[in-house]
């Protein structure tokens, strides 16, 4: 039944052996054939099927003049992402070539000079920062938790991952290398049959565009904020796993003598998103994941989480403690992973159904997270036991000090750029200062302890100023923000017909009438 | 529940941290010491996490080790931080192979006291491992210099570990957990004097400096 919605999966030599081809060729080739296939995809989802069936050449439809322009690209995004939905979900013949078709739009609209891109990433000269990304990276690549990268037959692969992740580290240089990135890497070049600059061209859309920013970089700024989020969400959709959570770790701090139990999923959270999902199930399953995530976007990541939660909830409650939780989770992860616990096509089936898209109030509850945080922490604390150590707050949502100025600058998005040199001076003074919390206006008000009036008046001046322009510049950003969402809403209803459509046209029994229709169209 | 037929068993639960720089080996010293076992197929941690063993400490007592795994990146130490609550002692890991992880040591430890404290306002006992011994290429005798370390740096004492061949992981660990207990029991009776008790004639060894950090 779910094999005869898709015949043609499995069985298309053709198609990938001409990608090979092309991809042989210079970047403008590449550039022109890709264009000229999406146009020829573009045209419409039964089209593409149709494409792609067996005997049917698909050389013509895709090679079709570039006619439809930006509008072509629009049109075959949405028809796949409805193939996403489907519970057969993308095949993975198609994958590779999907993927590089989104990483090189994306490529393309940020105008890369491509060929010199891989000429710096891949070079074998190394660069002064090199060494101790190489060391970390080095270290980790047996780590993948991938056999095929371990021991000594896993050399070549190794070989072949390092140049990726240095790749990616000299392509981005503020986000380097984080830990975890060896997993997606691995999972990528299993994609890109182990092609590197195609496994780079998939990284860099997946981390500097689908994924939000700072989610590897800034101390995991935009991770933290999702790891806040999330738990949100799981009070609203999970209410009585999440009620018996917060018991388990409310009982944990009286137990340990009123102390500090941190949330009990933030370890989960923190290692699924971070490679999303590879490290908890299956590689079937999560590559279905990824290419939802690829054109849902990172809500998909929530989406998955809950529905993992759900599955595991009625186990969870049998805990009776934080530690008894954690104990479960460990087994647990270890049966996700390794004994198909979770059904893919439930999963993914709940993972689109549980909430319409985008996901209701969660643009809203990052939205709060990103900027509850008081950019200059007012409150003084009077202990100066330590300095450094003391714990502000439980909430991860709360940094320490001198992150909440990065964050700031990061927050800033779009508008960012105005403010980036003042931040940035006002950044280094702090550095020089040690201290941010001398420099809270809190501090500034409770007198110059040990600073100095000229001090504490150039602190004051630094600091009016820059929340004058923080709060204007945020108001001008809550603006923009409504008006994209606007137009996302827009777009969302209008993919949702399309959907429907599309669903229809693939419903089994109209298959064969689809079929001669589209046989018979010119 | 794991501690099977006892009978008016005293019951503990500390919280452990393992620390140090990326790929020193701290999953692998867990794993060994949780599970037995020791392989190359295994996960780069990815934030933190968490391992637990279960301890028959005497007849009379029964210690649940809650063993916190937490990632050697250092972009990773602002999620990692609010693990490092209540945490009652330390294992502080470097690999014997690579200098740079053990000039790290100073900053982990540092990094570790500005953190958490005991109750008593005492740094939380720390033990410093020096793993993966058994890829050591020159058998040099430190033994002096390291022990000068650990009293400079505040650790009780350091042991040379091997999590691939079994070696002094369940003695440092061991090690750690009689000095936890004195803490813990010390306590009550202590609280004004803030000294710790000296449980064996190993801690009298290794006894650091108290106080000021």
């Amino acid at each position: 039944m779910r094999q005869g919605r898709l015949p043609a999966a499995g069985r298309r030599p053709r198609a990938g052996a001409k990608l090979r081809q092309q991809g042989s060729g210079g970047v403008g080739n590449i550039i022109s054939n890709v264009l000229k296939k999406r146009n020829g995809i573009s045209r419409s989802a039964p089209r593409l099927l149709c494409t792609l069936e067996p005997g049917v050449d698909t050389r013509l439809k895709f090679t079709i003049e570039p006619s439809l322009g930006k509008n072509g690209f629009q049109q075959w995004y949405d028809a796949l992402k409805a193939v996403a939905r489907l519970p057969t979900g993308i095949p993975k013949e198609w994958r590779k070539r999907v993927w590089l078709t989104l990483a090189d739009q994306y490529l393309h609209s940020i105008s890369i000079d491509w060929e010199k891109t891989l000429r710096f990433a891949f070079n074998e000269r190394s660069n002064p920062d090199d060494d101790s990304l190489g060391i970390q990276i080095v270290k980790d690549l047996h780590r993948t938790g991938c056999s095929s990268y371990c021991g000594q037959e896993g050399e070549q692969d190794r070989v072949v991952l390092k140049r990726v992740l240095l790749a990616y580290a000299r392509w981005n240089k503020s986000v380097g290398y984080c830990q975890g990135f060896n997993v997606l890497a691995a999972l990528i070049l299993e994609v890109t049959e182990g092609h590197e600059s195609d496994a780079l061209k998939v990284m860099i859309y997946l981390i500097d565009k689908v994924l939000p920013e700072s989610y590897f970089a800034n101390n995991l700024r935009a991770l933290s904020v999702d790891m806040a989020v999330f738990r949100d969400l799981l009070r609203l959709k999970l209410p009585r796993l999440s009620q018996h959570l917060s018991h388990l770790q409310k009982a944990a701090n009286r137990e340990a003598g009123g102390s500090y139990e941190p949330p009990l999923t933030n370890v989960f959270t923190m290692q699924w998103f971070l490679t999303m999902f590879a490290t908890c199930l299956p590689a079937p399953t999560v590559l279905k994941i990824w290419d939802s995530v690829f054109f849902e976007g990172s809500e998909v990541l929530f989406r998955v989480a809950l529905a993992i939660w759900e599955r595991l909830g009625e186990r969870i409650e049998y805990c009776h403690t934080a530690d008894e939780f954690y104990s479960t989770m460990g087994c647990l992860t270890q049966e996700m992973l390794e004994n198909n616990l979770i059904d893919p096509p439930e999963l993914m089936q709940e993972v689109y159904s549980m909430a319409v898209f985008p996901f209701p109030q969660l643009a809203e509850l990052r939205e709060k997270y990103t900027y509850n945080i008081t950019p200059f922490p007012t409150s003084v604390k009077s202990s100066a036991s330590g300095g450094l150590g003391s714990w502000e707050s439980d909430d991860d949502a709360d940094m320490d000090d001198e992150d909440s100025v990065v964050t700031a600058l990061g927050c800033l998005g779009p508008l960012g750029g105005l403010l980036a040199p003042e931040l940035q001076r006002y950044q280094k003074h702090l550095k020089e200062q040690g201290n941010i919390a001398e420099l809270s206006p809190g501090a500034v008000g409770a007198g110059g302890g040990g600073g100095g009036g000229a001090r504490a008046e150039h602190q004051a001046a630094i600091n009016s100023m820059m929340m004058e322009r923080m709060s204007t510049d945020i108001y001008a950003l809550k603006k923009q923000y409504t008006r994209i969402k606007r137009r996302q809403q827009e777009q969302a209803m209008q993919l949702y017909i399309r959907t429907d459509n599309v669903l229809y046209c693939l419903n089994p029994i109209n298959r064969h009438d689809l079929k001669t229709k589209i046989m018979n169209s010119p | 529940m794991a501690g099977g037929s006892v009978f008016e068993c005293k019951e503990y639960l500390f919280k452990v941290l393992v620390i140090g720089e990326l790929g020193v080996g701290k999953t692998s010293i867990i794993k060994r010491y949780v599970h037995q076992l020791f392989s190359q197929h295994y996960r780069a941690t990815i934030g933190v996490d968490f391992a637990l063993k279960v301890i028959n400490w005497d007849s009379k007592t029964l210690v649940r080790l809650q063993l916190w795994d937490i990632a050697g990146q250092e972009r990773f130490g602002n999620m990692t931080r609010v693990y490092y609550k209540e945490a009652v002692g330390a294992f502080v890991v470097f690999d014997v192979t690579r200098g740079s992880t053990f000039e790290a040591v100073s900053k982990w430890k540092h990094d570790l006291d500005s953190k958490v404290k005991l109750a008593n306002g005492n740094p939380i006992p720390s033990v410093l491992l020096a793993n993966k011994c058994d890829q050591k290429k020159e058998s040099s005798n430190n033994t002096a210099l390291m022990d000068n370390f650990c009293k400079e740096t505040g650790f009780l004492g350091w042991f040379e570990t091997s999590a691939k061949d079994n070696i002094n992981v369940d003695e440092a660990a061991r090690f750690l957990v009689e000095n936890i207990l004195a803490n813990d029991k010390g306590l009550p009776y202590e609280e004004s004097n803030g000294d710790r008790i000296k449980l064996d004639q190993e801690t009298v060894a290794a006894e650091s400096k108290s106080g000021c950090c």
